[in-house]
């Protein structure tokens, strides 16, 4: 199994409710760990009757809108400094990409919550482009809501067997990904267009 | 001045349109490896469809029998194992003869590290002594 999954479920195992908060903040805010698959194994342990299932359910919601809403506010304090200084504001790129989540905010940042690494990396420029909070909050909690829930139910209900689903889980959250990175990358390339020919 | 920037952003359509090529690519390869996935627990039998129900939720779990033993492994603690076979706290450390003061909150692995015990040959006794009680019970 994973290097770095199997401390994790022990980590897990031993603090229970406060390891699970912990993991899935700190996976939230940018550190590439395997949640979904932790997340998997989770609902077992809780069919097996070791943790409570709703506990956990609010926990990990709570752990990763916390996380979603640290990237959001720190790139909303200091995103325009730090752009400024690694003089990124000159790209060309970032200008079309920034345009992109202000323009299609609520498509983003609701599936990126279901492409892995890809969901801290929206919510930080959704911060730098200054996305309302509201809506990115009620955003970001629905698409938790329903990630988180349906990680855990299939937990949940193949007890044992979750490690045989976490190769699944992982192809799925990457289509999302590669899917949602396609629609932004299109939407970029209609305003290029629409920019060339001046329509 | 113009021109230049006109060159610039044609060719940066340029690249994104490679992108999204070279994306929708992986995409599919993705997707193909998706449904491979899906076809093997399928087959595995790990996959019900007639199963899928939202009562699913709050069925109970069948009790583990001894057969289930060989599901323990070294990233568990002394306590999963325990409440997973429903078995007395005491057990393990006597069976095991366990003198840590952690147990039963404590990994498995850590406790073969610390003890500079063999792992499998420890893994085993670990099942053995799990399935003579659940035979037991």
């Amino acid at each position: 199994m994973d290097l770095i999954l199997t401390p994790l479920l022990s980590f897990v195992l031993l603090y229970k409710y406060v390891a699970i908060f912990l993991i899935i903040y700190i996976a939230a805010i940018m550190v590439p760990l395997p949640s979904n698959a932790m997340l998997l194994a989770i609902g077992a342990f809780a069919s097996q009757g070791y943790v409570n299932f709703w506990i956990v359910l609010a926990i990990a919601i709570l752990g990763n809108v916390l996380g979603d809403v640290t990237d959001y506010s720190l790139t909303r304090k200091y995103g325009d400094v730090v752009i400024k200084k690694l003089r990124l504001d000159k790209l060309v790129f970032l200008e079309y990409l920034t345009e992109e989540i202000k323009k299609d905010a609520t498509v983003t940042i609701f599936f990126t919550r279901f492409a892995g690494s890809l969901c801290p990396v929206v919510s930080l420029l959704s911060g730098l482009v200054k996305v309302p909070f509201k809506k990115f909050l009620l955003l970001d909690f629905v698409g938790n809501f329903l990630e988180q829930s349906t990680a855990l139910v299939i937990g949940f209900y193949v007890g044992n067997s979750w490690n045989a689903f976490s190769n699944i889980i992982n192809l799925f959250v990457a289509i999302v990904a590669f899917a949602v990175i396609i629609f932004i990358l299109l939407r970029i390339q209609k305003r290029i267009l629409k920019r060339i020919t001046g329509k | 001045m113009v021109v230049k920037n006109k060159t610039k952003t044609e060719n940066m359509e340029k690249w994104i349109r490679l992108s999204i090529l070279l994306f929708a690519i992986i995409l599919i390869v993705l997707f193909i490896f998706f449904l491979k996935q899906y076809i093997i627990l399928k087959k595995a039998d790990i996959i019900n469809i007639r199963e899928t129900e939202i009562s699913s939720l709050i069925k109970s779990h069948n009790k583990f029998s001894a057969q289930d033993a060989d599901i323990i492994r070294s990233w568990m603690t002394f306590d999963y194992i325990n409440k997973l076979f429903n078995i007395s706290q005491s057990y393990l450390q006597t069976t095991l003869n366990i003198t840590s003061s952690h147990y039963p909150k404590l990994v498995v692995s850590d406790y073969i590290e610390d003890n500079k015990l063999d792992k499998n040959i420890f893994l085993q006794s670990l099942i053995s002594a799990v399935k003579g009680y659940i035979n037991q019970h």
